[in-house]
């Protein structure tokens, strides 16, 4: 085993305030936070907003640089993961409005499971075909606005809890569980409006 | 997908990229807060200077202002100082939003508690007379201020619609007195008949007088109104006032 493979190996087993620490004492440990977070902060501004990779990519390392940059700004009282989705988060949406393009939503397996996952929760009253269900869960999706797609998004895709959501999204958690209410209530609606005009799908 | 954490890593190497020093995140919190308590502190000397209006509008003479009593109420209520309060906690709700912790809590408890705390402190302020010496220093030198938010007597220095302020200078008869409005002219006014003169009315009390303006510095009076005479005798005599009108600032404008 190279010395390089070695010190991966101990950066893997440190936490990320560990890993904070050591960054700034030495540059280029940040390469290992980052890479911890690479795939799931990208996944999360593929979900968040459908970008393509190229600007998923532009994103997250904007993110990162603003993550280094304002590390010594890192509120301890709150977890690391926590504070690097919130940067990501406001960068991709930051990313939009320079845009000026709404969120998309794109298909991919994920979007399916969160779709499901939506479905189990809210109650729905199904399709009997899964697909046909799928298909008219995402248009509704599609038609809702950023601010309930992102909760569902934080919520039954990056499995994160309301006080994590609260945090990253900078509002009180009984906004986030209203917001949540709302916004599976919406997509209820949506769901229904859609499914009774299910043939033009 | 590119090693985003490799390029990323030289990117930051290349645009030789620092984290920012702790004490500017130090400092904006610091400047946030300071932000929040100025708001809170400008919003309580809105609360004390607008109490101060309102305990210095008579409110009682609104029963014999037949046809005007809704209007004479509406110029009670200090609405330029109370938009004021409103903008402040507005602002103050925003800017609590951005301190560090500040999101967590719930919008209305934020308000309700920025409310709190201004009506509080406004309410020592109006207390100690920081309410009435705010009010006469902006009416004094700021003249925009004036227009926007007439003297309390304002009302009272309006001859032709019926009303008349100022003090007693003599009572001649028990149907007749003198009186020095605010601009120091001074007026005869005799008493309509089947009104009498309020008991112990004595030179230097102040007055207002509901009527009707019979010429130059002429005025009949149906009614004759006291103001705050008790308050002065009571000071003069050296006995405190019970409640809040155990302060002196009640006295001036």
């Amino acid at each position: 085993m190279s010395a390089e493979e070695q010190n991966a190996g101990e950066m893997r087993e440190k936490t990320d305030e560990e890993l904070v620490r050591l960054t700034l004492e030495d540059r280029d440990c940040f390469l290992y936070l980052m890479r911890r977070y690479q795939a799931p902060l990208a996944r999360y501004i593929v979900r968040l907003a459908g970008l393509t990779r190229e600007d998923t990519e532009d994103v997250l390392q904007e993110s990162f640089i603003k993550i280094y940059r304002n590390l010594k700004g890192f509120d301890t009282s709150l977890k690391f993961s926590s504070w690097a989705y919130r940067i990501t988060h406001n960068e991709t949406m930051d990313h939009l409005r320079r845009r000026r393009s709404r969120p998309r939503i794109i298909e991919t397996a994920d979007q399916d499971e969160l779709l499901r996952r939506i479905a189990a929760d809210t109650d729905l009253e199904t399709a009997a075909d899964r697909d046909l269900m799928i298909r008219i869960l995402r248009q509704s999706l599609a038609r809702l606005s950023p601010k309930y797609r992102e909760v569902l998004v934080l919520r039954y895709l990056e499995e994160r809890d309301y006080r994590e959501i609260s945090d990253i999204l900078r509002l009180p958690e009984g906004t986030v569980a209203t917001r949540l209410n709302r916004a599976k209530i919406r997509l209820r609606g949506e769901y229904v409006k859609s499914s009774e005009k299910g043939g033009d799908l | 997908m590119t090693d985003i954490a490799k390029t990323t890593l030289e990117r930051i190497r290349k645009d030789n990229h620092r984290p920012l020093p702790g004490w500017s995140f130090v400092v904006k919190n610091a400047a946030t807060w300071l932000g929040f308590v100025t708001l809170v502190a400008l919003g309580a000397l809105s609360v004390s200077i607008a109490l101060f209006r309102i305990s210095r509008h008579d409110w009682g003479a609104a029963r014999h202002l037949q046809g005007q009593a809704a209007g004479y109420l509406l110029e009670g209520i200090p609405l330029v100082w109370l938009a004021l309060i409103v903008g402040l906690t507005a602002v103050s709700f925003l800017d609590f939003r951005h301190t560090r912790t500040g999101y967590r809590y719930r919008p209305f408890l934020i308000i309700v508690t920025s409310i709190l705390i201004s009506a509080g402190l406004g309410g020592v302020l109006y207390a100690v007379g920081v309410g009435q010496k705010t009010e006469n220093l902006l009416s004094t030198r700021v003249p925009i201020y004036r227009r926007l938010s007439p003297a309390t007597e304002a009302p009272w220095q309006r001859p032709q619609q019926g009303r008349l302020g100022g003090v007693v200078v003599e009572v001649i008869t028990d149907r007749h007195l003198k009186l020095r409005d605010p601009m120091g002219r001074i007026w005869e006014v005799t008493l309509s008949d089947g009104v009498g003169l309020p008991e112990g009315i004595a030179p230097d009390d102040p007055v207002h007088l509901i009527g009707f303006s019979r010429g130059e510095l002429d005025f009949a009076a149906r009614h004759v109104r006291i103001w705050r005479r008790k308050l002065q005798l009571n000071l003069e005599s050296g006995r405190r006032p019970p409640g809040l009108l155990r302060f002196r600032h009640h006295l001036s404008r």
